[in-house]
């Protein structure tokens, strides 16, 4: 009963990366029931739930500032992880920031933060990010002996050891977090421990905290 | 004294935390935990006000620092640093600079003129608008007494078209049919926004906007609806199709102004519309490049009223090889209508590239009536000119969720800010009206130019 998502067909809906356009995410949508005795029915929920729910679903918008009425399919719901990536300015990160900040797709489930050092960094950052609906969150620094500030990134092996400890603690889980102190030489460093760091949050899946309401950025 | 037109402006704080210039590097491990620590002595308390945002992933110590350098400085134990924030430094791009984002941040939030300090530090010239210094040779002439005082300074332009004489009957009665004319008490309108995450609030906010401040938003013809009804007089639809609708036609009818995109027969589309509403102002959208002062000069003599020239984000033409800035090409456009007596006969709205007040009365210089404002606008509304929203990526300052309520203060406290920069300049200048600034190019120094006349005779014509 469901056709195959045609991306073009549905184009005010998803972006050029494929994937749903955010502003749509907060937008109600009528949903029509599946179950035999209620098909004519219709109930509203904002688009964010219908996509939690993991399954291909049938969608009308009405009205509202779209003023369109149109069909279009969900595909099948897949986890995809929200990252924090924290980077050191000085870090492998600044060489790699011009093409990573091109790869739209990438940028779909990675916020980045630069930070003057890896130093700067504090438990609660990984907190704050973990309350604000990320599902991991990870530390680029510089190797050992070649920090700017001397002894920033020692400072942030321990730091990332104490929110470790902390998300533990809290059920979060600390091996949601990881810092990486990568070696400038090696190209595309970057985008290598982001790609390592998405697989392993989804072998983790969500975030606990998304599953009781935690805002979801 | 006619009653003097005025912006109310109230602080109105961002949403979310700034992002700011530099911020502390703490290191926290070695503290000592003094008795006096210099973090309850800050004067500012930032310490004590620090508040970290989630989504923003901002931390307050980076805003609300002043860069007193007290903590740094008296720390026993040297643990506080202060650095430059790199998230600060990579924030819009070469022409939209951090500088110029926070700036238009602060005069949005606090609707004051932002002072930079104790003495200029940075270059005397540069690209673009920096290569043109403004006339200040009024400035301390006896007379001045403030420019919020005693002294009326009009900031009004007028868009239409003037006729260049008038007849009278022996009975001195009138025979000349008068164009329609729009007053606009500001010298900028709204432009059509090139990016940004739109929604009907954020266009209900600029339209409301506009009509507290008396001036016109441009508005795509199909996004306007019936909520758009009581501000109908500061809406100029705009229309990208040659043909009109009924709807459109509906709109036509209970607006000042509209504007039309350049096309061959863009003229029939003009005649169209005057037949609908006679009394409507028509502007017409043309793309500034090397060929726009002719198409100008066409459109003049078949009876254009405004014409609006478009730069690019940048300010730059519409070029694809050597395009030249904005001042150079708006200048070009000017100057071919003077020669031929021609430029009372039409209003030139220039837009693109307009980031600061400054750049409103330099563009004015080279032979402007007005501006159109666009990015600006979204700056007022926490705009990071990240341009997350062209590649369908969440903004991250929600600008579709702007409110009126607050939207509409930011951009009052904009236009406020800028409309004192533009007296200030005016007043500096000794003119008493911006509609003598129009073309006034003896009132500014044009770098390229006297670089020319003076090293040009010792060194030859310098390479570009």
């Amino acid at each position: 009963m469901y056709r195959n998502l045609n991306w073009k067909d549905t184009s005010p809906f998803f972006n050029d990366c494929g994937k749903l356009k955010f502003s749509l995410l907060k937008s109600l949508v009528r949903v029509a029931r599946n179950d035999r005795l209620n098909r004519h029915r219709h109930y509203s929920l904002s688009l964010r739930e219908v996509i939690q729910r993991g399954k291909p679903i049938q969608i009308t918008r009405y009205g509202g500032y779209f003023a369109k009425k149109e069909e279009v399919f969900l595909p099948e719901h897949v986890f995809e992880p929200r990252l924090v990536a924290f980077c050191c300015h000085n870090s492998v990160y600044a060489k790699e920031k011009e093409a990573i900040q091109k790869d739209y797709a990438l940028l779909q489930s990675l916020k980045i933060v630069e930070l003057p050092c890896s130093g700067k960094i504090e438990a609660l950052y990984f907190l704050k990010a973990f309350e604000d609906g990320a599902d991991g969150a990870y530390l680029v620094g510089c190797p050992r002996p070649d920090c700017h500030y001397l002894e920033g990134n020692l400072r942030a092996i321990g730091r990332v050891g104490q929110a470790k400890k902390l998300l533990n603690e809290i059920g979060i889980g600390g091996e949601r977090v990881q810092l990486y102190l990568l070696d400038p030489a090696i190209p595309a460093g970057f985008r290598d421990v982001t790609l390592k760091m998405i697989e392993r949050i989804k072998l983790l899946g969500p975030s606990p905290l998304k599953k009781e309401g935690g805002r979801h950025a | 004294m006619p009653k003097k037109y005025h912006i109310e402006v109230q602080t109105m704080p961002p949403r979310f935390t700034l992002i700011g210039k530099s911020g502390i590097v703490d290191w926290g491990e070695s503290c000592l935990k003094c008795h006096n620590c210099v973090k309850k002595l800050c004067v500012y308390e930032v310490y004590r006000k620090r508040s970290f945002d989630g989504s923003q992933m901002t931390d307050s110590l980076d805003s609300l620092c002043k860069n007193c350098f007290r903590c740094v400085q008296e720390c026993t134990k040297g643990i506080l640093a202060k650095s430059a924030n790199p998230e600060y430094r990579s924030m819009g791009d070469s022409y939209y600079t951090p500088d110029i984002i926070s700036s238009n941040w602060y005069q949005a939030e606090t609707g004051k003129i932002p002072v930079s300090g104790a003495g200029y530090g940075g270059l005397f010239t540069g690209p673009g608008f920096d290569a043109m210094w403004t006339d200040m040779s009024e400035i301390v002439r006896p007379t001045r007494d403030g420019i919020h005082g005693r002294e009326y300074i009009s900031t009004s332009v007028d868009l239409g078209k003037k006729p260049s004489s008038l007849e009278f009957s022996q009975l001195d009665e009138l025979l000349t049919s008068l164009p329609p004319l729009v007053e606009i008490p500001l010298p900028f309108i709204f432009n059509l926004l090139p990016f940004g995450d739109a929604s009907q609030s954020l266009y209900l906010t600029l339209a409301m906007a506009a009509s507290e401040l008396a001036t016109f938003l441009i508005l795509d013809h199909n996004t306007i609806d019936a909520a758009f009804a009581p501000y109908f007089s500061s809406i100029l639809p705009h229309f990208k199709e040659g043909h009109i609708d009924a709807a459109g036609a509906e709109l036509i009818k209970n607006v000042k102004m509209v504007q039309l995109v350049f096309h061959e027969k863009v003229m029939g589309s003009v005649q169209e519309i005057k037949n609908i509403n006679p009394h409507v102002v028509i502007s017409i959208q043309v793309q500034l490049n090397r060929k726009a002062g002719a198409i100008v000069e066409t459109l003049t003599d078949n009876g254009a009223e405004v014409i609006h020239l478009c730069a690019d984000n940048h300010g730059k033409e519409w070029e694809a090889n050597d395009p030249r800035f904005m001042k150079e090409a708006v200048r070009d456009v000017h100057l071919r209508l003077v020669e031929k007596g021609k430029r009372d006969g039409v209003t030139l709205i220039v837009s693109g590239g307009i980031a600061m007040a400054e750049h409103v009365a330099k563009v004015i210089i080279c032979g402007a009536d007005a501006v159109a404002l666009d990015i600006p606008l979204l700056l007022a509304l926490e705009c990071r000119v990240c341009l997350r929203c062209q590649h369908g990526l969440s903004c991250p300052v929600r600008i579709s969720q702007v409110t009126p309520e607050w939207g509409v203060k930011r951009i009052k406290n904009l236009a406020g800010a800028w409309r004192n920069q533009l007296l200030e300049v005016l007043g500096a200048m000794g003119l008493r009206e911006i509609r003598r600034l129009r073309g006034e190019a003896g009132r500014a120094i044009f770098f390229q130019e006297i670089e020319q006349e003076t090293f040009g005779k010792m060194f030859g014509e310098k390479p570009a």
